[in-house]
């Protein structure tokens, strides 16, 4: 539109018109430049060798050589393995739950009810992370109620459950839903709360009974919604957030509950491999990346806007 | 959420059939059992905090009410600890000042990205957008914290966090919906930048600033990470990391100090932990009854910004 | 009590020779010193947050005149991960170089110390160097290079029995009540005893705290050193190096601890069972066989419930063996608190100077007794700790008075004689003679590191087969791998990741070691 003035010249009149503005978001622009394009430059350590006291620059290139250590390291398997079964657990069980969960409150009639119902439902959200971690441990401890009451209906458990390979995955999702559901539905039922009463009125008048509403208009009333929130998750299908992994995990579940990023975190902060596993971070990033303009794709495609 | 919905039902409900009858009484029922199941964890935590310590060791599965001559020795076995004080204190000095970081960062960038008509805006949101998306990874972004010093600090878990660009692109929304006429008009006046910010934008969008508030504050709260890999001095841990110590790590000197019979210690490691874990949410669920009207408003920011 | 003597007696004569570099304490420096290290817990139970405070470490500064800085982190990881990412170091470092990528040769590659020369040593550390320098010592020092690279952590005197300070020990009253009238010696009889144990209602004979009190029975041979292993963990035989879990009797070992687990002697619940409880079960009679430190036999005696006593058990050995083949001790150079001085010190003479105070005659009064007149007196000639560390008024616990007020967690020597008395217990006493009777010296490994050029392929294998070892253990442990059938496959999967090529280069790095 305007390329024909060069670009020199339309900034100078940009900054004369905007002068202010430009100074107040330099500290923004130093932010970003001090806490996130200098670490990514600082990422360049995955195709070197880095000592710390060398610096960045002074440690010698090795190429691709960390990845390919990675790809044909024994447990480069399980850590892609254990990332999918994780999120797509998520993605299974605690996705569906804020959407049944909208629905069945939605269909409450009784404000006062409904109010108790999500007030308390949105609890857990508010505890901490290291709290809700702590809770799970005193729990499903050999002599915490969840087991004691497995024992109760003859289940041969006897010891902690964050002992158990098998058990990982349930606890980790389970403590998710118990602990997200309430939240994550507050959407929902904005959505359901959006769909126009005219719409319920019409179907009615066709004859079409409670249920017949729900499929017909209540569905699609909060499909956008639904599918822009599947879209983003699928998005972050390939990165499972340390946090939770590091404060549940020990030496005996790595099989099912290393994952990833907890790996990165292991490797380098914790031995010090810094170099290897800033190459493992950057795989990582890299195919969330990719797996979010995929995404992004397909949001055009599906609903005709994307993500962004 | 709640004003418009339940006129829907209203005016639908009443003809229905038995079927839908039945429905009802199963999902009222079931919507009781999972509150309960929502509440109960935090329920035992409480009855169990409170309870006789030998009675509580020979419990067997879930608990009504408080075990044997309810008692709050626990909770001063908590206080003696110095490192649950300091470990308050610490975090109400981060969420504070980290708070007032965070609102004057992210509003000066929110603003600078809703301006229309500057060149400079398209290039910078793509800039900021992709470290949303891409980033380094924990490891040069430690070593990015050590090269800047902020080790050993606490404002080492203020700045690297002042902006959030998520909570930024939903301030910049809010922004962008101020009606351009006011702008113009402020603008014409001969109103510096700073100003129209402050005294046309900030005022305008008051709801969406609390959730922001919300937001952040809830963060600084729960977090624990960086400072277990920022901060070594115990003095200047922050709750959640004095909590992950003990409640996790099970590293609490002060209570072996204060226990001395062997024998007993056990038993008061745990209930411990539970009146440690009352302690540490009651801020947040005090503050609870002020903040729920934010949240329906808070989620509805956050998601459908695009 | 002679013993104390004679070390006095050494110092002084060696002291003579060495005259000429003999440093005038306090020394003039308006210098401040830094170091990091690890927190030391147990200075809180003294009432202490940081060392900076206590006694011990401010009649330290005193009696060298140099002023130093102590930067505290609260646990290991914390500490491995700041020395690790240290643009720059402080003066000293105090850590346990495995911890480190590559050992203290990955520190030297990476160049972070400081070399310590002999005339370093002679003109700025005289004291220390003229104790250290004998083999006993010095092997442990040197390093393969034959250089030097760290002031030594505490050392133990050359016949001291205080080094094995860990073992099994016993409820004798319930054994009795059982009716066992000695306490087991081998494994047969030690199964047996659990067994008993166990039909008579105790519910968990046998107790210790957690994951890391059974890899140590096992990494220290316990339970593995009567079925003809070693240890677990590596040793060596007539010059060969050996990985104990690679090796086939560790299938017997496996299977004795399966069958231990199975049959409820030792808790299901074993890998996440905190210290605190397995004392309060000892101590209420819900088990009756302990592993842990001499000095638990102290701190629970007055927890025990009443008519309980505790006492030892020898290492077990296999039936008609005359002695256990290894058990649990320190190395005579204990290397968590092993002092690095770093190279970007710019004082390292200094610093020498500092840690060589703990050598000298008064130094070493300070690190074993602290203040002479508060936290110690002489009788009779020798040192005894006063009351305020024994029987302190404010109920303070006897180890943490002694670390807060003595510097016994810091280099220097460990002195028999300040050990006596902080395990003055007769079965203390009677643990340290027992759990020293093995031939742990016969095949300890003493080296921790590996030939500079392999140190790369070497950590980079050892990573992931160390986490398969530990994860395999628990499962055959807990049965989810059947021993029988699987333990080949482990076998043949530790080749893939080749375990063959650690035990090459280990084998290497001993016969370079030997040759020296």
């Amino acid at each position: 539109m305007q390329s024909k003035i060069p670009f020199g010249r339309r900034l100078i009149k940009d900054i004369k018109r905007f002068g202010g503005a430009y100074i107040m978001v330099i500290p923004v622009v130093v932010f970003y430049i001090l806490f996130h394009y200098k670490p990514l430059l600082g990422a360049v350590i995955a195709f070197k060798n880095y000592q710390p006291r060398k610096g960045i620059w002074g440690s010698s290139w090795v190429g691709f050589k960390h990845f390919e250590s990675f790809f044909n390291s024994y447990y480069f398997g399980r850590l892609i393995r254990n990332t999918l079964t994780i999120s797509l657990s998520g993605l299974i069980f605690t996705f569906p739950c804020a959407i049944i969960f909208a629905l069945l409150i939605n269909e409450v009639k009784s404000r006062a009810f409904k109010r108790t119902v999500q007030t308390i439902s949105y609890m857990p959200h508010f505890i901490s992370l290291v709290v809700v971690c702590s809770m799970i441990t005193l729990f499903v401890s050999s002599d915490g109620f969840i087991v004691q009451i497995m024992q109760f209906f003859g289940s041969g458990v006897n010891q902690s459950l964050l002992n158990m390979n098998s058990a990982f995955v349930p606890i980790y999702v389970l403590s998710d839903i118990w602990q997200q559901t309430g939240w994550n539905c507050i959407i929902y039922l904005a959505a359901l709360a959006a769909i126009d009463t005219e719409l319920y009125e019409a179907a009615r008048i066709d004859g079409a009974n409670r249920w017949q509403q729900t499929i017909h208009v209540t569905l699609p009333g909060i499909a956008q919604t639904v599918t822009l929130l599947l879209i983003l998750r699928v998005g972050s299908l390939m990165s499972v957030g340390h946090e939770k992994i590091i404060l549940l995990y020990n030496d005996y579940t790595m099989e099912t509950a290393d994952v990833i990023s907890s790996y990165v975190y292991r490797r380098g902060l914790i031995k010090g491999d810094y170099s290897f596993s800033a190459a493992v971070g950057l795989f990582n990033s890299a195919i969330n990346f990719a797996l979010v303009i995929l995404a992004n794709r397909i949001s055009n495609k599906v609903n005709g806007y994307g993500i962004w | 959420m709640s004003q418009s919905e339940s006129t829907v039902k209203k005016s639908t409900l009443r003809q229905e059939g038995r079927g839908y009858q039945v429905f009802t009484v199963f999902n009222t029922i079931f919507l009781i059992i999972a509150t309960f199941v929502t509440l109960y964890p935090m329920y035992y935590v409480v009855v169990a905090s409170i309870s006789d310590a030998d009675e509580l060791a020979r419990n067997f599965g879930l608990l009504l009410y408080p075990l044997g001559k309810w008692n709050v020795f626990a909770y001063e076995l908590v206080f003696r600890n110095k490192l649950v004080v300091s470990g308050f204190m610490n975090t109400f000095f981060v969420l504070f000042v980290g708070l007032a970081f965070n609102m004057t960062f992210t509003c000066l960038g929110a603003y600078f990205l809703s301006l229309k008509g500057s060149i400079l805006v398209r290039p910078l949101s793509l800039l900021i957008l992709f470290t949303m998306y891409f980033s380094g990874g924990i490891v040069p972004v430690y070593m990015n914290i050590r090269e800047l010093g902020l080790m050993d600090s606490l404002w080492s878990l203020i700045i690297p966090g002042a902006i959030s660009t998520y909570n930024m692109l939903i301030m910049r929304s809010a922004f962008a919906a101020v009606p351009d006429a006011l702008y113009e008009a402020a603008y014409l006046d001969g109103a510096p930048h700073y100003k129209i910010l402050t005294q046309v934008y900030v005022p305008l969008t008051g709801a969406t600033l609390a959730v922001m508030v919300l937001y952040y504050g809830v963060g600084h709260w729960n977090a624990w990470f960086n400072a277990s890999l920022y901060i070594s001095n115990t003095k200047k841990y922050p709750l959640q990391l004095v909590l992950r110590q003990i409640l996790l790590l099970n590293q609490n000197q002060d209570l072996n100090a204060s226990v001395t019979d062997l024998g007993e210690l056990a038993k008061y490691t745990d209930l411990v932990k539970y009146a440690l874990i009352v302690v540490s949410c009651a801020p947040i669920l005090l503050l609870y009854p002020f903040l729920q009207k934010f949240f329906a408003k808070g989620v509805m920011v956050g998601a459908l910004k695009g | 009590m002679k013993k104390w003597l004679t070390v006095l007696l050494a110092l002084a004569i060696c002291l003579v020779p060495m005259t000429a570099f003999a440093i005038d304490y306090p020394v003039t420096t308006d210098e401040t010193l830094t170091i990091w290290k690890q927190l030391d817990g147990s200075i809180a139970e003294g009432g202490y947050t940081t060392s900076n405070e206590t006694p011990g470490f401010l009649a330290w500064e005193e009696g060298t005149g140099i002023h130093v800085d102590i930067q505290e982190y609260n646990d290991s990881t914390a500490l491995v991960l700041a020395v690790n990412s240290a643009t720059e170091l402080p003066d000293m470092f105090m850590m346990d170089p495995a911890n480190y990528n590559g050992n203290v040769m990955g520190m030297v590659r990476d160049e972070m110390l400081t070399e310590l020369t002999v005339e370093m040593l002679e003109e700025n550390a005289p004291d220390y160097w003229a104790y250290i320098n004998q083999p006993m010592y010095m092997d442990l020092i040197q390093q393969l290079d034959s250089k030097m690279y760290y002031f030594a952590g505490h050392l133990f005197e050359p016949e001291s029995i205080y080094r094995y300070w860990k073992g099994f020990f016993y409820r004798g009253d319930i054994l009795e009540k059982v009716g066992w009238e000695k306490f087991p010696e081998t494994i047969d009889e030690f199964y047996q005893c659990l067994v008993d144990l166990k039909e008579a209602g105790i519910t968990t004979p046998l107790v210790f705290q957690g994951t890391s009190e059974l890899k140590n029975m096992l990494q220290y041979g316990d339970i593995s050193s009567p079925f003809g292993l070693v240890c677990t963990g590596e040793y060596q035989a007539d010059g060969v190096w050996h990985f104990g879990a690679y090796e086939p009797e560790y299938k017997d070992v496996l299977a004795f601890v399966h069958k231990l687990y199975e049959e409820g002697l030792i808790s299901v619940d074993y890998l996440s069972m905190e210290g605190s409880v397995a004392q309060s079960m000892l101590c209420t009679g819900e088990a009756a066989v302990f592993y842990g430190n001499n000095s638990r036999l102290n701190t629970f005696k007055s927890s025990v419930e009443e008519g309980g006593w505790l006492y030892p058990g020898a290492p077990l050995k296999a039936e008609g063996a005359e002695r256990a083949l290894y058990h649990f001790a320190d190395p005579m150079i204990t290397m968590g608190d092993s002092t690095f001085i770093s190279a970007d010190s710019k004082n390292p003479e200094l610093c020498l100077q500092f840690l060589n105070f703990l050598y000298t005659e008064k130094g070493n009064l300070v690190r074993n007794f602290g203040v002479e007149g508060q936290s110690f007196e002489f009788v009779d000639g020798i040192p005894r700790y006063t009351d305020l560390i024994t029987h302190n008024p404010e109920g303070h616990a006897l180890d943490g008075m002694a670390r807060s007020w003595a510097l016994i967690n810091w280099p220097g020597i460990h002195a028999d004689v300040m050990n006596a008395q902080r395990h003055p217990e007769e079965t203390q006493v009677i643990a340290y003679e027992l759990w020293s009777d093995n031939d742990h010296d016969k095949y300890v490994v003493t080296h921790t590191t590996v030939l500079d050029d392999l140190i790369e392929e070497y950590t980079s294998l050892w990573v992931d087969i160390d986490l398969y070892i530990n994860e395999c253990r628990a499962k055959f442990i807990s049965g989810e791998m059947d021993i029988e059938g699987e333990f080949d496959a482990y076998i043949d999967h530790l080749k893939t990741m080749g375990m063959d090529r650690v035990v090459e280069i280990k084998q290497t790095t001993l016969d370079a070691y030997n040759a020296r």
